[in-house]
């Protein structure tokens, strides 16, 4: 049987059903009658980076190296981008006998690799020219105006220039989809809205208020997601598994609290002067630092070059920034819902260089680790933010039998390719 | 050998360094959302053309001295192999940069179109010290400094072939020296003051242009002049091209911060006046295209000693001493040997910032050693001492001494106006505290170098046969007729 796995992201699971229900998502309504739809999991911490990594791989961040978008380079203070190049686990494309596929716009999958199919790479894309396997496809792609991702900053020049960028965008991408998915009886076809992430991020607060000018701009939003849904489901036939995910839920976000500057208020971090501080201006006796959004590594003795934590004090200090953080509060917002072990959390080849410990954020709150730590409360114009509960699981026919009690983003590809499991073990 | 401050550049950052590439901004916080612009907030993601195995990072957190493309040399870490192209190599500064540069494993490119030569010849001058074709010079480095330099006889103002060298080479430095460096010669006619304006101010113009669109990382280095300051009578210190931070203008009761902006420019002549149009040009083009200089504020440069240049006569740079095409420090030396009067304009008071051509080597080796971030422009004001013409004459005359030589020195009438009393504070703080500069040659080390040359048969006889040429005779008012002598003298010991 061949396989469509959609992905929306940033959808949560009680949204699209409220907007099927509602008639904003009218394809929708008859789609998850056809199905089962139940909330997911993300991945740990919630960033679309390493939870797409799950859904494509059937591992955590321990089997496949992505634990956020950002990572040290080993033993150095090199900031390094997650990137296809650092992806360790293999997607379900590059899987023994998975026939040709065509992948368009899964996060993580930047630069291009060769695959036996098509690619075009989705967020953090910063060149359409390296996003495009093979890359003879970049001239049509170049031809149609497709854009790796809408153009962030243009939320400066106000919310609705912004959603018109999203639209342009999708309209693209979708226009691409079509042209590609008729050029072969590919096996396995992979496609991400990426706009209903940003939408959320900047526009969740005019979604949360019915009186906003934008309030109905969100909702026509998601009626074109839904429409583009429709010209997708109608070109499925009965040979086609869908399925539907999301990497992770959405709710508001009223302060966004950059980790670092608590760190270093509590003497854990400690800087040298610099400019445009960065993990390599950090002193010998920094104890702990945070990484986007709040993972937090203890600078320890052989993992960093400066590092000056022994394992022998590594428990005492993990209890203590555990209970610092669980009674931290930011403006009388207590900001952790949760301080979780990063060996409790990650398994596999790659969970060594996991967080020691990762801040489950509150309600309201998200987390950063800037080592700008001119603001402890960072203004910033985005209102929405992920939740770790209440992505999106959906799926047709009798794979529903498989969907675990606790579905988690690394159980996607166990419901729906079950057969490939032990392949994806032993990759 | 340099000064032991030499590691001025081994905590700059990848964001300075040219072989990153912008990439985007993008916030992490939530998903990675990119902007493309250089303007735009969010994380800086980079990607090193020469180690794209790093993939995308933070230029923040590599730094020179932790980074396996920068290496150690006399003048702070260097990129290995860095790719320089020097515009005007044919010239007094242009030839022994390129050999400094090459002998410290830059790989150097270069053009000239060739015109100094010719215009030196139209004077009837010549270099005193005798020098070879680039073709020649080439294969002479080559042969006595083991280094390769690629050269290609080009004007800058033939754009289309500029710009397909700049795309074929995708320099990391590009030093601008291809201009007219002559303020007599701008004041002599109407056709030498547009063909002045025309190469120095268009042709940076177009440089521009081509550093945009063909290698947009690519640092430059304009050289300025510390005469686009003038010398302005109220004593007002002259900043390094920018006023500091804590700068303020007071009017009427009110305070306005002056911290940032350009400092006044006054220039005293009509090449005077292109370097100041090119100061503007380079200054908005960081602006409006994130492209990155230092403006380089130069003084009154003499000498011609440097490592390389003393290896072999074969490696000689030009070395002038007429009246439009040599300096005052080297015309004067130039002049006692021959037994000339050395001639001072007007009163002598006349102070500007001097530096010899081995520190300034030092200083621009040293700045292109340490790009500027993308859109920053910055200056620098290149000069070692502050001597009055006066001071130089009697300095060279005591030192000429040494030389069994007889010097008198003739106050005549100026042919420039100028002031010529006038206060003169220049601030050079920037090379020696930011860049590790430390000088490497005095005034009179120096200017004995130079006796020990010129006082060789060949070049005495290469200076007695323009002696003509290095009287003055270029008025600023545009009126002929020779010049009045006004006193002659011969200085105490």
């Amino acid at each position: 049987m061949k396989q469509f796995l959609l992905g929306i992201d940033g959808l949560p699971r009680w949204m699209w059903q409220q907007f099927a229900d509602s008639g904003v998502m009218p394809n929708s309504h008859k789609l998850l009658r056809t199905g089962t739809l139940v909330p997911m999991k993300s991945s740990l911490p919630e960033v679309s980076s390493a939870a797409w990594a799950s859904i494509v791989t059937g591992q955590n961040s321990g089997g496949h190296n992505v634990f956020g978008f950002t990572d040290l380079m080993d033993n150095s203070y090199t900031l390094g981008f997650t990137s296809a190049r650092t992806f360790k686990a293999k997607p379900f494309w590059m899987l023994d006998n998975a026939g040709p596929s065509l992948i368009m716009n899964v996060p993580q999958t930047y630069p291009a690799q060769p695959m036996p199919g098509m690619l075009v790479s989705g967020f953090v894309a910063l060149d359409l020219k390296r996003a495009v396997h093979p890359p003879e496809q970049l001239p049509w792609l170049e031809s149609i105006g497709y854009s790796v991702d809408a153009d962030m900053s243009l939320v400066e020049k106000g919310k609705q220039r912004f959603v018109d960028e999203l639209l342009r965008v999708m309209t693209a991408r979708c226009q691409a989809l079509h042209h590609h998915w008729d050029r072969e009886p590919w096996q396995n076809v992979m496609f991400v809205f990426t706009g209903t992430d940003r939408l959320n991020h900047y526009l969740w607060e005019d979604y949360e208020d019915t009186s906003s000018p934008f309030h109905q701009t969100f909702l026509d939003y998601y009626h074109e997601v839904d429409r583009q849904i429709g010209e997708i489901l109608s070109r499925l036939d009965d040979n086609t598994l869908l399925s539907a995910v999301s990497d992770h839920g959405f709710g508001r976000q009223r302060i966004s609290v950059n980790v670092n500057c608590l760190l270093a208020e509590a003497g854990y971090l400690s800087l040298k002067p610099s400019d445009r501080p960065s993990y390599i201006d950090m002193l010998p006796e920094t104890k702990a630092f945070a990484m986007d959004p709040g993972r937090i590594y203890l600078h320890r003795q052989g993992r960093y070059p400066g590092g000056t934590v022994t394992q022998d004090e590594a428990e005492s200090l993990m209890q203590n920034l555990t209970t610092y953080f669980q009674n931290c509060t930011v403006g009388g917002m207590p900001i952790a819902s949760e301080v979780l072990r990063g060996t409790d959390v990650y398994s596999g080849p790659f969970a060594h260089r996991a967080p020691d410990l990762i801040i489950m954020p509150a309600k309201d709150v998200a987390l950063s680790g800037r080592m700008n730590l001119s603001a402890l409360i960072e203004p910033t114009a985005i209102n929405g933010k992920h939740t770790w509960t209440e992505s999106t699981f959906f799926v047709r026919g009798d794979a529903a039998s498989r969907i675990p009690a606790d579905m988690k983003v690394e159980n996607v590809l166990d419901v729906l390719m079950p057969a490939t499991e032990s392949v994806r073990k032993a990759a | 050998m340099t000064g032991s401050n030499s590691c001025h550049n081994g905590k700059n950052t990848c964001w300075s360094c040219p072989a990153v590439e912008f990439k985007g901004h993008v916030d992490f916080r939530a998903c990675g959302q990119a902007a493309f612009r250089k303007a735009a907030m969010g994380q800086l993601v980079v990607e090193c053309k020469r180690r794209p195995e790093i993939g995308y990072f933070d230029p923040m957190s590599i730094t020179f001295d932790s980074c396996s493309e920068w290496k150690k040399t006399e003048c702070g870490y260097l990129m290995d192999g860095m790719k320089v192209m020097i515009l005007g190599m044919d010239g007094y500064l242009g030839w022994p940069l390129a050999l400094k540069l090459a002998k410290l494993g830059c790989r150097v490119y270069g053009i000239d179109n060739m015109l100094r030569r010719e215009l030196v010849a139209e004077r009837g001058a010549q270099s005193v010290t005798p020098i070879l074709t680039m073709k020649e010079r080439v294969e002479a480095a080559k042969k006595h400094l083991g280094v390769d330099i690629d050269f290609r006889e080009m004007d800058l103002m033939d754009r289309e072939s500029l710009f397909a060298f700049i795309k074929e080479v995708q320099p990391e430095s590009i030093v601008q020296f291809a201009e007219i460096p002559s303020a007599p010669y701008s004041m002599a006619s109407v056709d030498k003051a547009v063909a002045t304006i025309q190469n120095n101010v268009v042709g940076t113009l177009g440089l521009l242009f081509g550093v945009r669109d063909h290698a947009p990382d690519a640092s430059i280095i304009k050289l300025g002049t510390m005469g686009e300051y003038g010398s302005p009578l109220t004593g007002r210190p002259l900043f390094e091209g920018l006023f500091p931070g804590d700068a303020v203008l007071q009017y009427k009761g009110q305070e306005w911060s002056l911290g940032g902006e350009l400092t006044p420019r006054d220039p005293v002549s009509f090449y005077h006046v292109s370097k100041v149009q090119g100061t503007f040009s380079v200054y908005e083009a960081c602006k409006y295209w994130w492209l990155r200089s230092y403006d380089v504020m130069q003084g009154v440069i003499y000498g011609n000693s440097s490592d390389e240049l003393n290896t072999h006569a074969d490696l000689n740079t030009r070395f002038d001493i007429d009246e439009w095409w040599g300096t005052v420090v080297n015309r004067f030396v130039a002049q006692a040997v021959i037994g000339m009067p050395l001639t001072i304009y007007g009163s002598g008071n006349q102070k500007r910032g001097y530096i010899t051509l081995r520190d300034a080597m030092q200083c621009i080796t040293r700045l292109i050693a340490a790009p500027p971030e993308p859109g920053q422009y910055d200056v620098v004001n290149q000069v070692t001492d502050v001597f009055s013409v006066m001071q130089i004459a009697q300095m060279v005359a005591t030192i000429g001494r040494e030389f069994g030589l007889d010097v008198e020195v003739q106050r005549i009438e100026n042919p420039r106006v100028e002031a010529e009393e006038h206060p003169y504070e220049v601030i050079h703080e920037k090379l020696t505290d930011r860049f590790g500069f430390e000088s490497e040659s005095g005034f009179a080390d120096e200017v004995r170098h130079l006796f020990r040359v010129l006082t060789q048969p060949e070049a005495k006889q290469r200076i007695e046969a323009q002696r003509d040429t290095l009287f003055p005779k270029t008025k600023w008012s545009g009126e002929h007729g020779k010049l009045e002598v006004l006193e002659t003298w011969r200085p105490a010991a």
